[in-house]
């Protein structure tokens, strides 16, 4: 059992700061240790009850702190230990609201900034909650482990595997089972219109690794890949509701994929819908010609109880040494890589959520810094009527109790108002995240959130209470000794503001800086070259069956009668045809070998993205030929195989030498053969996989003289995509009723969701940005305003001694100024250490880009000024006698 | 009673001084010993707990003990603090006691006839 990390005793010891040092020094690590007890006892009874006990703890060792501080129990005992008694609060409880209501405007404020500040952490926690802190809903979610190809150049690639070698890792003791998939989508035919199913091919039986039973029949075994077996799929628990409403007698069914008949073997349970949302899972006949160099499957495993990742790392990193001594040709180099099913499917979005809530919490910062500084002036407003009660005998605790209760009384009100605007938010949350967000559903305001808010609130009460509270004690002392008068504290006050004012404007800082490095990278990746032209083209897929397309005579017939039949459509210009469509979802990278030239060794040889092309593809995307010719519609199965290449493709494997004409190969055969091509054209780079991503070396070959019976087709219209789309789905259904289309989206769309991310944290840091900015300005106004006034005597008299009217807007100014510029400074250091935070979500500017350091320091001080200027007018204007007679 | 200045006790303060009547015991030992001997109606907090220690030490009510053998290891290795009662603890816990035990006779024999007339 594992005790309490650094950063939970760090909390704890920050807490314990509350008592006074030589409390701390007589029983600070008996608490520590009691805490740790503490700890690991609740530990095992789950997380909530840990996090309550952490929380409890911090609360209750704060607020004694402050206790004992006030009231030292190691002298007197007039008062019981557990608080005042429970009636005085009340009566605080009742005094508190009725002076909030006497002063609506004061309460206002104070309320609004709060549930602003709760209501955004609330909102962004859900998310955070939601999609990285909740378990996956399967028995010992964190022994799901995914296992991919990696080399020693990355070992943290995400390859696909060979079964073979998927076999022997599932054969090590530190996995209970393993599996090997293949995420596929499946034309399903012959149950009314044809249409498009997301599932998989699988060797084994996926349900066992996770822990699940079918709720009919069986699942697929790991004997259905054998050989010659039948051929049987497994429908999800929905599909089996929707399909077959349910019918218990569907086993037997046989359900057409893709053309292949599959006969029904079992319904899986409810809610199994792995990988990503399939609802078919079908055996693959595993291909014996097929062995290691074949990478087409994931595989997903339960490590054995017991076991870590470390240990299964270590042992299948150790098998991968074995397999490259054995098989050096296909496995040169090559590595496993481990994921957790959790990492896999939260993935990139981890860095961001957390950067995310790390900005809402400084936004709350801000927020209490205000608050705190509101409860100052009225502490000070209300110092004379402190000041009776504390000669009347109130105690300094009992004063100080009664700020805390207001304190209580207002980040309660906030709270419960941040929990309206939470609730909306997450609302909002959901609208606006990009559609690779996952697990979006599991984000919802539940208990765990409320807790959440409930822990803010009193967090934040002690937060910005617990400073006017020690004041509130130590000026009745202060009083009761009849040391000063009623407005006693006032330069520490203003050091005490001064300092708060310096963090909020830091906090703000650090804030802006996130905001406009992503910003600067937002601009970056809209400005990126594509390479080809995405306004008003539209596209989809088609899968051919082989069973009736069986060779490149039929592949190449079919898409030339399609691409013929989509031109003659009113409003199309152009059409064709690629297998790997820019920002799609389909990647054929292959070893090229130019004729020639020595064979490269393993590990050597030269890669490319391989994509076949129709006539009309290149013209149909806004790819420019640059050199030669394109595909020409006499580029069929018969005449000479021909290739066209990208620049990229040129510089790296023809630098200095003219490409035309050479002549290459592919490591790649879709059953068709694999010819040897000779070069005719060079078009431009494409950004092909990410805008993050450099563009690979390319070469495209004509569809017709390769294969395969699968290509994602572009249409592009003359005047927007809208009139041509009904008409899609027709010309095809004309040609083969049983060729669904698969994933309908223009290209618009596909850069769009390649920038949805970006946007989304953009949106939300420079919100919370600009809501830290506003907080700050209105912060910074309040107090010099307020500063200034209470200077109105003084500034009269230097008025009436012949000050010079700007010299008095200087002092005033310098006020707002002087700690801004103390707050710059630190936010800048803050700002330069935490920018890496964001390194992962930056492209093309590093998080220490200067330009954006100094725009942002610059608007910032901007602001500052601005929000002074005001206070800094009205007291140059001053009419000294006015000011004379004001106190 | 005159004679112990010490009454009434708090509660926290009162199930502190009987779960150390029992036998030496370290900080959190005797946040839970509170739990279990008030049913589980007090769960002391480590804030409230050490200042009525701190407080209890001043009055001369409890003492520092060493670790017996067997205690529990530390995070840290550094020995735990066990606390022991004083005579003068046992003497105010039995005066209280008593005080206690008269104000709950009083108020037994009121409720077996269901309160006031």
């Amino acid at each position: 059992m594992r005790g309490p990390s650094r950063l939970v005793l760090t909390l704890v010891r920050i807490a314990l700061r509350a008592y006074p040092q030589d409390f701390r020094h007589s029983f600070g690590l008996d608490m520590e240790q009691a805490f740790s007890d503490g700890w690991l006892d609740t530990r095992s009874r789950g997380r909530v009850s840990t996090a309550r006990f952490l929380f409890r703890t911090l609360v209750n060792t704060t607020a004694m702190g402050i206790a004992e501080r006030v009231q030292p129990s190691r002298s007197s005992n007039d008062e019981p230990e557990l608080g005042p008694p429970m009636d005085a609060i009340l009566q605080d409880f009742r005094h508190t609201v009725r002076a909030l209501r006497r002063r609506p405007g004061f309460t206002f404020i104070a309320v609004l900034t709060l549930a602003l500040g709760v209501g955004a952490n609330t909102a962004i926690f859900s998310v955070v909650h939601g999609v990285l802190l909740t378990p996956l809903p399967y028995e010992d979610a964190d022994r799901l482990v995914t296992v991919w190809a990696a080399n020693e150049a990355d070992p943290d690639a995400r390859g696909n595997m060979s079964s073979p070698d998927i076999e022997d890792l599932a054969a090590s003791a530190s996995f209970e089972s393993l599996v090997a998939y293949a995420e596929d989508d499946f034309a399903l035919t012959g149950l009314g219109e044809a249409e498009v199913v997301e599932g998989a091919r699988a060797v084994g039986s996926l349900l066992q690794v996770f822990g699940l039973a079918p709720q009919l029949g069986r699942d697929i075994e790991s004997g259905d890949a054998r050989e010659g077996a039948a051929s049987v799929v497994v429908v999800s628990n929905a599909f089996w509701q929707e399909r077959f409403a349910a019918d218990p007698d569907v086993l037997g069914r046989i359900l057409e994929l893709d053309g292949r008949r599959y006969e029904i073997v079992g319904v899986a349970p409810p809610g199994f819908n792995f990988p990503g949302s399939s609802n078919l899972w079908h055996s693959h006949e595993l291909d014996p010609g097929c062995g290691r160099g074949c990478h087409i499957f994931a595989s997903i495993g339960r490590l054995a109880s017991g076991a870590t990742l470390e240990q299964a790392l270590q042992e299948a990193n150790a098998k991968a040494q074995s397999l490259q001594e054995t098989f050096p040709d296909s496995n040169h180099e090559k590595l496993f890589a481990l994921v957790p099913l959790l990492d896999l499917v939260v993935g990139d979005v981890r860095t961001g959520l957390w950067v995310l809530l790390g900005a809402v919490g400084l936004v709350l910062l801000i927020a209490c810094a205000n608050v705190a500084n509101l409860l100052l002036v009225r502490a000070q407003t209300r110092s004379g009527e402190v000041a009776v009660r504390a000669a009347l005998g109130a105690s300094g605790r009992r004063l100080a109790a009664q700020v805390m209760v207001e304190s209580l009384v207002l980040s309660t009100a906030g709270g419960a108002a941040g929990l309206l605007l939470a609730w909306a938010g997450v609302e909002a949350l959901r609208r606006m995240a990009p559609a690779d967000l996952p697990r979006l559903d599991q984000v919802a305001v539940d208990s765990t959130v409320l807790l959440f808010t409930l822990a803010l609130v009193v967090s934040v009460a002690l937060l910005f209470g617990a400073v006017p509270a020690v004041r509130s004690a130590r000026t009745s002392l202060a009083s009761s000794l009849g040391s000063a008068g009623p407005r006693s504290g006032g330069h520490r006050d203003a050091r005490t503001r001064s300092l708060l004012l310096a963090g909020e404007v830091a906090l703000s800082l650090v804030l802006l800086v996130g905001a406009g490095l992503l910003l600067k990278s937002f601009e970056r990746l809209m400005a990126v070259e594509l390479g080809y032209e995405p306004q008003n083209v539209v596209r989809f897929s088609l899968f051919l069956p082989a069973s009736r397309y069986p060779d490149l005579g039929e592949i190449g017939g079919f898409f030339d009668r399609l691409e013929e039949r989509l031109l003659a459509t009113p409003g199309v210009d152009a059409a064709g045809s690629t297998l790997g469509a820019p920002l799609g979802t389909t990647r054929v990278v292959a070893n090229l070998q130019v004729a020639g030239r020595p064979e490269a060794g393993p590990g050597r040889k030269r890669e490319a993205r391989f994509n076949t092309a129709t006539p009309g593809y290149f013209e149909a995307v806004g790819i420019p030929i640059l050199r030669g010719r394109g595909i020409l519609p006499s580029d069929r199965v018969d005449a000479v195989p021909v290739a066209v290449v990208s620049q990229r493709f040129v510089e790296q494997n023809f630098p200095g030498e003219e490409p035309l004409g050479q002549a290459v190969t592919m490591s790649v055969d879709f059953g068709h053969g694999k010819p040897t091509f000779t070069i005719v054209g060079v078009v431009p780079n494409v950004v092909s996989s990410s805008l993050t991503s450099e563009a690979h070396a390319a070469i495209y070959v004509p569809l017709a003289q390769m294969g395969p019976g699968f290509a994602t087709v572009h249409v592009r219209a003359r005047e927007g995509v809208a009139p041509v789309l009904p008409t899609l789905r027709r010309v095809v259904q004309d040609l083969d009723p049983d060729l669904p289309l698969r994933d309908v989206e223009t290209m618009r769309d596909a850069v769009q969701g390649k920038l949805a991310p970006t946007r989304f944290y953009l949106t939300l840091i420079a919100l919370f940005a600009g809501l830290a900015l506003v907080l700050a300005a209105v912060g910074l106004y309040g107090v010099v305003a307020y500063l200034a006034s209470r200077r109105t005597r003084e500034i009269g008299v230097r008025i009436a001694l012949g000050a010079d009217r700007r010299s008095i807007a200087g002092l005033v100014l310098r006020e707002g100024v002087q700690p801004a510029l103390l707050g710059v400074s630190v936010g800048l250091l803050a700002a330069w250490a935490g920018a890496r935070l964001l390194d992962n979500l930056l492209f093309q500017v590093a998080p220490t880009d200067p330009l954006i350091f100094a725009g942002v320091t610059a608007l910032l001080l901007i602001v500052v000024v601005a929000a002074t200027l005001l206070p800094a007018r009205n007291a140059a204007r001053l009419d000294p006698m006015e000011a004379l007679r004001a106190e | 009673m005159s004679d112990i200045p010490h009454l009434p006790l708090s509660p926290l303060d009162y199930h502190v001084l009987v779960a150390l009547a029992e036998e030496d015991l370290y900080g959190y030992a005797i946040m839970k010993a509170i739990e279990k001997e008030s049913g589980g109606a007090l769960t002391p907090e480590i804030g409230s707990l050490y200042r009525v220690l701190a407080r209890l030490q001043d009055q001369g009510l409890l003492t520092e003990a060493d670790a017996p053998e067997d205690a529990p290891d530390t995070q840290r290795g550094r020995p735990r603090r066990y606390y022991r009662s004083t005579p003068l603890a046992l003497k105010v816990l039995r005066a209280e006691t008593e005080r206690v035990g008269r104000v709950v006779d009083r108020a037994r024999s009121l409720l077996v006839g269901e309160g006031r007339p």
